[in-house]
């Protein structure tokens, strides 16, 4: 039993869906977001009239085209004449729908809630969906040089290998595990069983230290999850997945004020998820995780932030093997974003869903060959700044 | 069995889609304020100074600067010239144009952790700012631009319109 | 004013290229062959406007289209004098919701008519075959029956 003692309820995932992750999908976002809505309720054995409320979580409007994107999502994702509300921390969205999910239980507000992410960056076609990120940057200081979002991932990835001397070949095998394991999975946009370090270093220089294949790619596609609190969830399903910790910090939005080696967003949100959880040794607590890794030196970043590596160990932990699905620290079994793509909220949800399906042990060709009790997902997001963090256990 | 079960969607290629296409250009136009802290920062630039301000309260020096301490969350307490030089503490040689559009040619862009007479830094907050740095890509690539000694090359009086980019760069100030 | 410093930036981005679905992309197409229809959900008996994969109330998935008369119902309607820029237009220009009998929602069109009022029946005009580019405006407009 957690020690998570002051809430009304404990919460348990009980379903969960998703589209396909493609470059680009005909269905309209609401149509995306009810898929995978549907999908998740029929998981659970539930129909619409079942859920209490609904929460969205979705990156920016101007991917979609859609202002109000929370509103226009709502039908899509089941929330006619319900409670609904959208959440957004950028990048971090997608982890963070899942934790606006908890407390609408948790508080005992709602019995029952569909929690639902979605992206449809094919729409900002023109002249290409990074140029959305163009408006994250300061106005005045930082626009002005008419900077590209990778600029400032390279610079953290830059900084990350001064400071503790890692090669771009170890960084690669990141890439590597996780496009690799992405053919198991059959919402995959990038599986390759061939990719080789070699080929991420051969790949084209977009911001040196970064290549293509160090990058996640451009998707569209929608996730989602059913929560219940303790006697529907007993109700519902023999296996509920309990969540056992949730955690979420912002850091300053001035990124150049700091040092940018280690994510102290991540160590905060994490430390808040580990002490609601009971944990206080990650590296042997944690059965498996999910860090965000839009980028390949992300994964190592982030599970140093999370406590599961020390710092700039989790490029050797990786190089040994470690980090693989049948290593003693299975890292991003399902793919991740480099692997299964990077539909921003529906990718974090992603990872949320696929903790749960290993913890019941429902996934197939990537279930992680230990036995899992307790799991981990994460994402980050914005300016080096937002981190949200979900403990899951069975 | 492996979850998730036929996950649908269909995927479409560029060309088969039968889209409706909006052209927002000249749409939505905005006007940005400087503010107060940036306004006197942008000042300064033309006058070719480095601005800052700090909070007496922990010490802390803000480049770019903000009126209030978001540690102490209280008003700073005044300002402080920074000197136009520095180390890097990260940069990176970008080949590609904020549209994703190839570069003509690589722009080389980091971190600047800057000087301010009569205060010490550490590596985990201190003054800094984003800004191009005129050395080839190489010092990149090779790593040697980490810890480099780097000075602001100011744009002639005549050309400065209190922009960031009265700096036009920070190149290398030698030993 | 004039010691205030502006950035002028343009929003967002150069152009979006929206699909409609795959019901909705079907749903053009017949609008080109001069069809009116609405989406039909086989679970729940209803026919709905604007077209979706899914009818909303009852969740269930919605494949089929099935046509309707192209003759509706003004619900509301507002008359527009001003355009983007606040400029006076040359004449109005009148904007109704649209309702079909037996269907569920409707569809917000130009209404081009007289007297209109709330409950005056209207028909669609169709663009000329070969000005038709499966879009909203291949009917240009409704007018009275």
């Amino acid at each position: 039993m957690s020690r998570n003692i002051n809430f009304k309820h404990r919460v348990a995932v009980v379903g969960a869906g998703m589209t396909l992750f493609r470059r680009r999908l005909l269905e309209t976002p609401q149509e995306l977001a009810w898929l995978a809505a549907k999908q998740a309720l029929e998981e659970a054995g539930l129909a619409l009239k079942d859920i209490d409320c609904v929460v969205i979580g979705s990156a920016p409007d101007a991917f979609d085209g859609v202002h109000m994107k929370g509103e226009y999502l709502a039908d899509g994702a089941g929330g006619w004449h319900k409670p609904v509300v959208r959440v957004y921390v950028g990048g971090a969205t997608g982890v963070f729908t899942p934790i606006a999910g908890w407390w609408h239980v948790a508080s005992g507000l709602c019995r029952k809630a569909l929690v639902v992410a979605e992206e449809k960056m094919s729409h900002a076609a023109k002249p290409h969906p990074q140029y959305v990120f163009r408006y994250i940057w300061d106005p005045i200081v930082e626009k002005p040089l008419n900077p590209n979002l990778i600029w400032i991932f390279a610079m953290e990835m830059h900084r990350y290998m001064y400071k503790c001397g890692v090669k771009k070949e170890d960084i690669a095998l990141v890439s590597v595990k996780n496009k690799r394991n992405a053919c198991g999975h059959p919402s995959a946009q990038l599986c390759d069983p061939n990719i080789t370090v070699d080929d991420v270093l051969k790949s084209e220089v977009l911001v040196w230290p970064v290549q293509r294949l160090d990058v996640s790619p451009v998707s569209d596609g929608a996730a989602a999850l059913v929560l219940a609190d303790e006697a529907e969830a007993r109700r519902i399903t023999d296996t509920p997945v309990w969540i056992k910790g949730i955690g979420f910090t912002l850091d300053t939005t001035h990124w150049t004020n700091r040092d940018l080696a280690y994510p102290e967003y991540v160590r905060r949100a994490a430390e808040m998820a580990y002490r609601m959880a009971g944990i206080d040794n990650p590296r042997k607590q944690i059965d498996v995780a999910e860090p965000y890794d839009p980028f390949d030196y992300k994964e190592l970043h982030h599970m140093e932030g999370l406590g599961l590596a020390k710092k700039c160990e989790a490029p050797i932990l990786t190089r040994e093997g470690v980090t693989q699905r049948d290593g003693d620290l299975p890292i991003n079994p399902s793919g991740g974003l480099l692997g299964v793509g990077n539909p921003i909220a529906a990718a974090g949800l992603m990872k949320v869903a696929e903790i749960f399906w290993q913890l019941r042990g429902e996934a197939g060709a990537r279930q992680v060959k230990k036995p899992v009790y307790t799991g981990l997902a994460q994402a980050w997001g914005d300016l080096m700044q937002a981190g949200t963090v979900i403990v899951l256990g069975i | 069995m492996t979850k998730p079960v036929n996950p649908r969607g269909t995927p479409i290629k560029e060309a088969e889609a039968v889209g409706i296409e909006f052209p927002v250009v000249g749409k939505a136009r905005y006007n940005y304020t400087t503010g107060e802290a940036l306004g006197v920062f942008l000042a300064g630039l033309k006058q070719g100074r480095i601005l800052g301000t700090v909070c007496k309260r922990c010490g802390r020096v803000f480049v770019p600067p903000r009126m209030y301490c978001s540690y102490c969350f209280r008003p700073v307490d005044g300002w402080v010239e920074a000197r136009d030089e520095g180390v890097v503490v990260t940069a990176v040689a970008s080949y590609i144009e904020a549209t994703r559009a190839r570069a003509e040619k690589a722009r080389v862009v980091g971190v600047i952790k800057l000087e301010v007479p009569g205060y010490k830094f550490d590596d985990h907050f201190f003054p800094g700012i984003m800004h191009y740095i005129c050395v080839d890509d190489e010092a990149v690539k090779s790593m040697g631009i980490f810890g480099m000694r780097v000075r602001a090359r100011w744009r002639p009086v005549e050309q400065r319109v209190g922009s960031i980019t009265d700096i036009e760069c920070f190149e290398p100030a030698g030993p | 004013m004039n010691r205030v410093k502006y950035f002028q930036e343009v929003m967002e981005i150069e152009a979006y290229v929206y699909t409609a679905g795959p019901i909705g992309t079907r749903w053009l197409q017949e609008l080109k062959n001069g069809r009116l229809t609405a989406a039909y959900c086989a679970k729940c008996g209803k026919l709905f406007l604007p077209p979706k994969m899914f009818e909303p109330e009852t969740f269930e998935e919605a494949v089929e289209l099935r046509p309707i008369d192209d003759v509706g119902v003004v619900e509301t309607y507002a008359v527009i004098h001003r355009g983007f820029d606040g400029e006076e237009l040359k004449e109005p220009v009148a904007v109704a919701f649209i309702r079909f009998p037996g269907v569920e929602g409707g569809l917000v069109h130009y209404v081009k008519a007289k007297e209109l009022r709330v409950g005056m029946r209207v028909r669609a005009r169709w663009r000329p075959v070969e000005q038709r580019v499966g879009s909203i405006t291949d009917i240009e407009c409704f007018e009275p029956v």
